[in-house]
């Protein structure tokens, strides 16, 4: 097991969730599905799930609370971002549930903090400079496009209108291949500093794969419910194994 | 690294040790102990006492020579840390890794705590407890019978360089100023000598006259010397506190030329490093000697008036003196060397100033004669330049160059320790060595020197007094490695020898003696061993009766000898004796009075020494044992920096340095394997084993060398678990050529091997390393290896002429273990 | 101002780890804990020099905190725990660090910070080194504290206290009669990943 094992898990869990949200933000349905709330509450239980790795890869975690005091911190950082992101994600929950319906406007602040919490995840690598393979520019692609790429597969296997609309797709295969494209260029820039490159490398062969069975269903060859799950299960194993590899460089 | 079994410690354990210190501190014996000792064991210690240690004077002195003077820290009576003391002159100090760890050699699992007798076979290891009453009364028992049966020279003391200093080893076989001498003199025991690194001073004391180890310019002059060849030594590793006088030498203009086989860390000091074979430095001296002569480089002057060139060798190889030409009585002081004037009359070495250098085979009196300049030229005309290079791997004009150098940008000088020494050629290629300085004047003055400072004069010392005891006559000294042979053969020097018993302290010899197994087959013919030490070594685990020595801040000593620093130092008793550890003198003491002469040997530290430094030469020089307790560092030579030889006055017969040896004296006792005609004269030839065409590299294709460690000296400091971060294990290191030929890369494990043994180790691939040439670090113990052990691979066969062990003289088969 | 820093000279420094191993001692580091490595220019081999047989070079790198005056570890630490203090010297408060290892993952200058993962162990019952060497806890990060401890009491760190190959020299940057100013004076050096930004205050001296 690699030593970051719990932030792998905490950016890739995370990650989805506010990813999904995110692209559910910015191409909500035309009209709004049976059960609003599913989504608000999948990203809000994968963020949860992926916070409560987050103590794992810390030596005190009973002192957690500490790290909120310095907010020029990335990991102070991600805390202010996600606890922005979670606060719009439980009203967005709530509305759903009792309203049956949540503003677009506070979705889109959700979007923003969501956005803004895969930022700096990413600058957090970003600034590591004992880490070559870490600190480059293409760790950004690689956190945001990934999660928006998996998020919005997430989204299309939720949302059973989503597979239908043309554009949706459309969208989520260009996030599928762009976040492809992301690992390989960091693959490349792994390579070019003695880093094992090889599962960034899967992970974009994966990715593409996923926007293949996207193409697939969009020419009728596969159901839309079984496609998006299968994509659905590709980008997330695609963006999941890039970003194993993308850990796996750190020998600190 | 393999786990040691069978040794029993008994119940007493680590902790109780502290309970132990407990006890002495309610009976008031431990000072500067607090009044509860749980603070000893339970980790945090109290910010509050920062700064506040006591803080005594320790000399650390396991023989690297650095002879480090430490500031010992103590808190609540613990050991807690050690810093580098000012000396006089502040150039002078120093500490190293093993000086900054001494906390954990004195607080190691591997203390020897109380007596103890073997159980189980030699070598097991395996101990039950006996207290030191019954452990000194069985010793004394056996060696009463020994004695009534054999005589006193049946049982024979050893000691070498495990604690330097006078009350405890004093140096080597001679122990001078320490109560075992005393203790030897005065039961007419025998002793064994391990016979190591004696080439130099051998060639040494003949051709320059050196008392002690070897006599050198003192390292604060080094920087005086214009062109300095570092010649197959390992400064940066094994001289470590003399690094900066080179560096502080070269940033001032000395050009530093580094010759030897290897290449490390000395050379960041110097200018240059050259490359030579291994063994060939005599036949790279003798180039260079030939490089000097072609081109008239050589000191004239200093020949003719402070060398044997101009005397006249007779046809019987004896010099000529006035003797011979009828002009005064022989062996009478008048009778002086005889010179040849410009005018070609014969006349005494003392009267005729400019003599002549060179004359072949002249009549004098009815004798023909021929100059030793002149057979000296003999000599290296059978070494031009040309066969120098083919010898020694350095290109021609290399040795051409080094040799103007030395001998034209003067004053120069040759700093070398015992690189040459490890071969069994090793007096040979010194004496081509120390000819250089004798035929270029490189001698006597300031920025000329030859060898390495390492000695003290000891003139200070009360020796007379320190062995007046009766005696029934002096016991041989037997080299080690000539035992096999003499036990066999039953005789030594011509009268009967038998060995039943020895009684070893201060040496760890199954490691570092050559030829493990024979040490082990002569071992298994005493009857009893007895060794003193302060862990549980290798050579602990083939006693009889183990003792338990204290560690050196555990009682007073005076650390004077064998040190590159001209001072003697103050070795505080800074902690108490740990378990039931006692000084080796005391244990001296003990065994003295159970064998019935005590009141021979009624001393304590303080008595001793003031015995020891009662000569006017002490008090001249303000040395007592009150002004070393105050001062703890006093200068033991003159006031300017110490130049040997000054004014170009040497310690020989002739009080002249000779490259002409008269009367060659074996330090070998076997005649059959003199050949005084290789003693005479400057000379050289390969060294027995690993030269590129002897038979047995034809076998054994690699030579083995052994490096000297950074973390150890020899095997102290073995114990220092916390090393293990920084040398984790011994590997044998291997050229970037011999490596990929043998399919290996580093991790690798491998196999050495020759006739007398094997051993297994890890490899480090370094292009450091020549091709031929295989390295493995000095001192590791017998459960470091994965199998076998480096001292079974080395040869006890030494020179017939120099008794010296020739470590590096090993050829080695290699192979490349499979699957590991 | 007082501004810390430290000089190698590397023509003079072969690599005898006197000065790491000063620093084990006097912090009581704990097993695995070293806070100053001495590296070998020619590998991960210690004394591997470069180059081919017998076209060979060796210099050695003793490589420790850098005390930088734009301390990118300092930027990352979300508790506040790496801090700088006015004479430049960067430490790492204990009691404030979570073990996030941001400031390991921020730092270029790979191995001079270490986590201590488990409850740190040691190699004697008893405690050795400087009363107030810095106590060392389990899940936290630590560096070399430049002997904080020893200068602030007017002593020398104690890496400083005797460099056998006297390569070693400390002081007060911006005062110009310091012995490190005048190590420094007339000397080329290099630091280490000034592409970095972190503005280091060690001077290889070469």
């Amino acid at each position: 097991m690699i030593s970051e094992f719990p932030l792998f898990c905490f950016t890739t869990l995370a990650g989805l969730g506010i990813g999904a949200y995110a692209v559910n933000a910015v191409l909500p349905s035309e009209k709004e599905p049976r059960r609003t709330w599913l989504l608000p509450l999948v990203c809000l239980a994968l963020l949860a799930v992926g916070l409560l790795c987050l103590p794992l890869h810390l030596g005190r975690p009973e002192r957690m609370l500490i790290a909120l005091t310095q907010p020029g911190a990335m990991i102070a950082q991600e805390a202010y971002w996600a606890a922005a992101f979670g606060v719009v994600a439980l009203i967005d929950l709530i509305l759903s549930k009792t309203k049956g319906t949540a503003p677009r406007a506070l979705r889109i602040v959700g979007a923003i903090a969501a956005l803004g919490l895969m930022c700096v995840m990413a600058n957090a690598y970003y600034v590591s400079l004992g880490i070559a393979a870490w600190a480059s520019w293409q760790t950004f692609p690689v956190y945001v496009l990934g999660d928006l790429a998996m998020g919005a597969a997430l989204v299309m296997a939720l949302r059973a209108d989503a597979a239908e609309n043309a554009g949706f797709m459309w969208a989520a295969l260009v996030l599928a291949v762009a976040a492809a494209a992301s690992f390989a260029l960091e693959a490349a820039h792994f390579a070019s500093v003695g880093a094992d490159a090889t599962l960034l490398i899967v992970g974009a062969v994966v990715a593409v794969a996923g926007g293949a069975v996207l193409l697939t269903v969009k020419y009728g060859k596969l159901s839309a419910k079984t496609g998006s799950w299968m994509a659905f299960a590709c980008l997330f194993v695609g963006v999941a194994l890039a970003r194993y590899g993308f850990y796996a460089a750190c020998v600190l | 690294m393999t786990k040691e079994t069978g040794s029993k410690r008994g119940t007493f354990t680590r902790r109780s040790f502290i309970q132990g210190a407990a006890t002495l501190t309610a009976a008031g014996m431990l000072a500067g102990c607090s009044a509860t000792t749980t603070e000893l064991v339970e980790g945090a210690p109290d910010p509050v006492k920062a700064g506040q240690e006591e803080i005594y004077r320790g000399g650390c002195r396991g023989f690297c020579t650095g002879g480090c003077s430490l500031n010992l820290h103590v808190r609540d009576g613990v050991l807690v840390r050690t810093s580098a003391a000012k000396l006089p002159d502040s150039t002078y100090d120093r500490i190293c890794v093993k000086g900054l760890t001494e906390p954990y050699r004195v607080y190691a699992a591997d203390r020897l705590q109380y007596p103890m007798r073997r159980t189980g076979e030699r070598g097991a290891g395996e101990f039950e407890r006996i207290s030191w009453d019954d452990a000194i009364a069985e010793i004394a028992e056996t060696w009463r019978l020994i004695i009534d049966e054999d005589g006193p020279q049946a049982i024979a003391t050893f000691t070498d360089t495990g604690n330097n200093a006078f009350l405890g080893s004093g140096i080597m076989a001679m122990a001078t100023g320490s109560m075992v001498a005393r203790f030897k003199k005065a039961f007419g025991f025998s002793a064994l000598d391990s016979a190591n690194d004696r080439a130099a001073t051998f060639a040494i004391s003949r051709m320059l006259g050196a008392d002690g180890i070897c006599q050198s310019n003192e390292p604060v002059d080094y920087k005086n010397a214009k062109t300095i060849l570092i010649w197959s030594a390992l400064p940066a590793v094994a001289q470590v506190q003399t690094a900066h006088f080179f560096s502080e030498a070269r940033d001032a203009g000395t050009r530093i030329i580094y010759i030897d086989p290897v290449f490390n860390q000395t050379s960041i000091l110097v200018n240059e490093w050259v490359p030579l074979r291994p063994g060939s430095d005599g036949a790279l001296a003798m180039g260079m000697l030939s490089a000097i002569m072609e081109n008239g480089w050589q000191n004239t002057e200093f020949l003719k008036a402070h060398t044997n060139a101009p005397f006249f060798v007779k046809e019987d190889s004896s010099i000529l003196r006035l003797s011979d030409l009828g002009q005064a009585e022989a062996g009478s002081d008048a009778d002086d060397y005889v010179v040849m004037a410009a005018d070609g009359t014969f006349g005494a070495a003392s009267e005729i100033a400019d003599p002549v250098l060179e004359a072949v085979d002249v009549d004098a009196n009815g004798l023909r004669v021929t100059t030793a300049y002149s057979l000296l030229l003999e000599r290296i005309a059978e070494y031009p330049v040309s066969r120098a290079s083919e010898l020694s791997g350095v290109p021609e004009e290399k040795i051409v160059e080094i040799a103007q150098a030395y001998a034209c940008d003067t004053p120069a000088a040759i700093y070398s320790v015992f690189g040459t020494d490890h071969y069994y050629n090793g007096h040979w290629s010194f004496s081509c060595m120390l000819t250089l300085p004798i035929v270029t004047g490189n001698l006597g003055r300031s920025g000329s020197f030859i060898e390495c400072y390492r000695e003290a004069p000891t003139g200070y010392l009360n020796i007379r007094e320190s062995t007046n005891v009766a005696s029934p006559g002096a016991g041989p000294t037997v080299a080690c490695s000539n035992l096999p042979r003499v036990l066999e053969e039953g005789t030594y020097n011509g009268k009967p020898f038998k060995l039943r018993s020895m009684y070893a302290h201060s040496a760890n010899f199954l490691v570092n003696l050559t030829e493990r197994q024979k040490v082990i087959e002569w071992l298994n013919t005493l009857e009893l061993i007895v060794v003193a030490d302060i862990r549980m070594t290798d050579t602990c685990k083939w006693a009889d009766i183990l003792l338990p020595v204290c560690h050196w801040f555990e009682y007073e000593d005076v650390y004077g000898r064998g040190a590159h620093h001209p001072y003697v130092l103050m070795n505080d008793k800074a902690i108490e004796p740990l378990y039931e550890s006692k000084p080796d003198f005391e244990i001296f003491q003990l065994l003295a009075t159970a064998l019935g002469r005590g009141d021979d040997f009624n001393f304590t530290s303080e008595s001793w020494f003031r015995m020891l430094f009662d000569t006017d030469d002490a008090r001249e020089r303000g040395i007592s044992y009150e002004s070393l307790k105050e001062k703890k560092a006093i200068r033991t030579i003159s006031d300017e920096p110490h130049i040997a030889y000054k004014g170009g006055r040497f310690g020989t017969a002739s009080g002249r340095a000779e490259f002409y040896i008269e009367n060659p004296t074996a330090s070998n006792p076997f005649r059959e394997r003199w050949d005084l005609s290789k003693e005479r004269l400057p000379y050289w030839e390969p060294p027995l084993e690993v030269w590129p065409d002897s038979e047995i590299r034809q076998k054994y294709p690699y030579q083995l060398m052994s490096e000297k460690p950074k973390f150890r000296t020899h095997t102290q400091w073995g114990n220092v678990e916390m090393f293990r971060e920084y040398d984790a294990e011994p590997c044998v290191k291997i050229g970037v050529e011999d490596a990929s030929s043998n399919g290996i890369e580093t991790g690798d494990t491998v196999r050495l091997f020759n006739d007398r043994g094997y051993v297994v180790v890890k490899t480090q691939v370094m292009p450091n390393v020549p091709q031929g040439v295989l390295i493995i670090p000095k001192g590791w113990s017998a459960d470091d290896y994965i199998d076998g052990n480096y001292s079974d691979l080395t040869t006890m066969e030494m020179n017939g002429f120099c008794a010296n062990q020739p470590f590096f003289d090993v050829a080695v088969g290699l192979e490349k273990m499979q699957g590991e | 101002m007082t501004r810390y820093g430290m000089a190698i000279d590397t023509r003079r420094c072969f690599g005898c780890q006197t000065c790491s191993v000063a620093c084990k001692m006097a912090n009581n580091l704990p097993k695995g804990v070293i806070y100053n490595h001495v590296y070998s220019s020619g590998g991960d081999i210690p004394d591997m020099a470069e180059g081919t047989w017998p076209n060979l070079s060796l210099s050695y790198q003793p490589t420790a905190c850098q005390h930088c005056d734009n301390p990118s570890c300092l930027h990352v630490c979300p508790t506040g725990a790496t801090q700088k203090r006015d004479d430049g010297i960067v430490w790492v408060d204990p009691d404030l660090c979570i073990g996030c290892r941001s400031c390991i993952m921020a730092c270029p200058y790979e191995g001079v910070r270490t986590m201590i993962e488990d409850d740190p162990e040691y190699y004697l019952d008893v405690v050795v080194g400087e009363a107030d060497a810095p106590q060392h806890q389990r899940g936290v990060v630590e560096k070399c504290t430049f002997c904080m401890n020893l200068i602030d009491r007017g002593e020398v760190p104690a890496c400083m206290q005797l460099c056998p190959g006297r390569a070693r020299y400390w002081g007060d940057l911006d005062d110009p009669d310091s012995e490190i100013s005048q190590a420094i004076a007339g000397r080329e050096y290099e630091k280490l990943r000034e592409d970095a930004g972190t503005e280091p205050n060690t001077y290889y001296l070469i």
